[in-house]
């Protein structure tokens, strides 16, 4: 009998080693990215007048979240949200404002306000992704404008193709806030600049907004359109080559919000 | 001095009289320019229900007054978007109302009752909208159904034609597996309607499985669809009683929903009936 219970004893020890190697090896498959420390970001900003990077206490709690590959479409939704819903208030806050005096119910005081009202306000989105921003941009600006710009990265190239916009008419007269969860390479921000530049917007208006974003692609708008502004609220150390995708990054924004991820992909590693 | 009392009060009567006279004059030329559409009737409302069994239209009493707001023209970008959700989440609520429901027994802190609960959970619901109007849903259609997938269809109708363009889609990969909530917030000629459910078809969605939602519609466009889709569920706010055949636009209607939703609207159109 004992000797029974030894041999189920060398089994099961042998079993676990195995569950555990194999284990490890799967892990080791899936390589561990990094995040820019604190001298790199200073060196982006720095280089980089216009570009405004969340600080990390706000984001790095909800990112954690939203980058998790098992995280699902509910809560993944609220987080994005939260996140853009930071982001809209700080783009916000850059906007010019005007001083005056006013009552309070004890007595006078300096008033700064946006100098611009609702409906001089423009989100326009970079369809599909971008359209996620919308529902807090409306919550936080109930009176704005709301343009869109549908181009799609074709899956091979990698180049953005232009599909369709829609436009307020007096758009180069509005304060305009672009949208685009994540930038990559940077071309279809830039198609949708080139846009916007062709309906005589300035840049001095218009406020990029990313929840991811990479140094080459910071590089790439800012040196075409030097005058606008970035905020962003992570800037990702990688840009794979082969797949254009952001690395750790969120995998793909749209499939993820709007819940048409492929179910092949879902546990794999981007596309 | 009397005699100049007596001039100014005739020269002011004769500026009164003028005044008052091109006044009816231009109360009488606009009343003629805009036309007074008015509803269908309780009669027509049934008959059309009648002939389509599909068919649900929201009951007035929920509807009237926002719609209102709506329809006019100068209303605010504020309010028409808030009283659009509001109208939006109305629809929504009843197309969760005609899903399929299955009976349990449950038990409260008191005892146990009869539940029933739709059949489906969030994520085997998908909201399809056709962009760029049937956007204004999903606001709304995300706040009651949080976990739902959408899909994203873009037909643009030709200003001069009337005719549907498809321009992209993008829908989920298992959407013959799911309950359908296609959205767009009017149905005139029916034609973009269709296109869309012709695509979904194409991935093999059955028509059972679709609840089509509109907030205005008219009887030619519901014709058109259940023509060509008779087994989908359509639930509309109000039934408009005219086509307008050079614009199809509707009429009363509520204008370009969308170009008033997003602010859109072109300035010199702003007041104009179309």
């Amino acid at each position: 009998m004992f000797k029974n219970l030894i041999r189920i004893g060398v089994n099961l020890s042998l079993f676990n080693t195995t569950y555990v190697l194999c284990k490890t090896i799967k892990d080791e498959k899936l390589p561990h990215y990094h995040f820019l420390n604190e001298q790199d970001l200073n060196k982006l900003l720095k280089k980089h007048q216009n570009l405004s990077i969340i600080e990390r206490s706000y984001t790095e709690h909800i990112l954690s979240i939203i980058r998790d590959v098992e995280t699902d479409t509910v809560e993944f939704r609220k987080n994005s949200d939260r996140l853009i819903r930071i982001l809209i208030e700080q783009a916000i806050s850059q906007i010019e404002k005007k001083k005056h005096v006013k009552q309070s119910p004890l007595g006078y005081y300096d008033a700064h306000e946006v100098k611009f009202e609702d409906e001089e306000i423009c989100f326009v989105s970079i369809l599909r992704s971008g359209n996620a921003f919308l529902f807090e941009g409306l919550n936080a600006v109930s009176g704005a404008s709301i343009g869109q710009i549908l181009i799609q990265r074709n899956e091979d190239t990698a180049l953005p193709s232009y599909l369709f916009q829609k436009l307020p008419s007096n758009i180069k007269d509005q304060q305009v806030i672009l949208m685009d969860p994540m930038l990559a390479t940077g071309s279809s921000a830039t198609l949708a600049l080139r846009i916007l530049k062709n309906q005589g917007v300035k840049q001095e208006n218009i406020t990029f907004l990313t929840l991811v974003s990479c140094e080459q692609g910071i590089e790439k708008l800012f040196r075409e359109f030097p005058k606008i502004k970035i905020i962003t609220a992570q800037v990702d150390p990688i840009l794979l080559k082969d797949f254009n995708y952001l690395a750790p990054g969120i995998g793909n924004f749209g499939d993820r919000y709007f819940g048409t991820v492929k179910k092949s992909q879902q546990f794999g590693q981007q596309q | 001095m009397f005699k100049n009392l007596a001039k100014l009060a005739c020269c002011l009567g004769l500026v009164n009289g003028t005044f008052l006279m091109c006044s009816q004059l231009k109360n009488d030329h606009s009343h003629n320019k805009m036309q007074h559409y008015n509803f269908l009737s309780e009669n027509e409302l049934h008959n059309l229900l009648n002939k389509h069994q599909n068919l649900s239209i929201l009951n007035r009493n929920q509807t009237e007054h926002i719609l209102s707001l709506m329809r006019e023209a100068n209303t605010d970008i504020v309010t028409f978007r808030k009283n659009a959700d509001r109208l939006i989440r109305i629809l929504m609520e009843q197309a969760l109302a005609q899903l399929e429901k299955q009976n349990s027994v449950k038990q409260s802190p008191l005892g146990f009752y009869d539940a029933n609960e739709v059949k489906f959970s969030d994520q085997e619901i998908c909201i399809v909208s056709i962009l760029r109007s049937g956007n204004a849903f999903l606001n709304e259609g995300l706040r009651v159904i949080s976990g739902a997938s959408i899909g994203q269809i873009l037909i643009q109708r030709n200003e001069e034609t009337s005719m549907p363009k498809y321009f992209f889609e993008k829908l989920p990969e298992n959407i013959n597996e799911q309950q359908i909530i296609l959205v767009d917030p009017m149905l005139g000629t029916g034609g973009s309607a269709s296109m869309a459910l012709k695509i979904l078809k194409n991935y093999g969605v059955k028509e059972e499985n679709i609840i089509f939602l509109t907030l205005v519609s008219c009887e030619q466009g519901l014709n058109k669809v259940f023509k060509e889709h008779p087994n989908i569920r359509i639930i509309t706010a109000q039934v408009d009683p005219i086509l307008i055949k050079e614009s199809n636009y509707l009429a009363p209607g509520i204008g370009d929903f969308g170009d008033r939703y997003f602010g859109t609207v072109k300035k010199h159109t702003r007041s104009v009936q179309v």
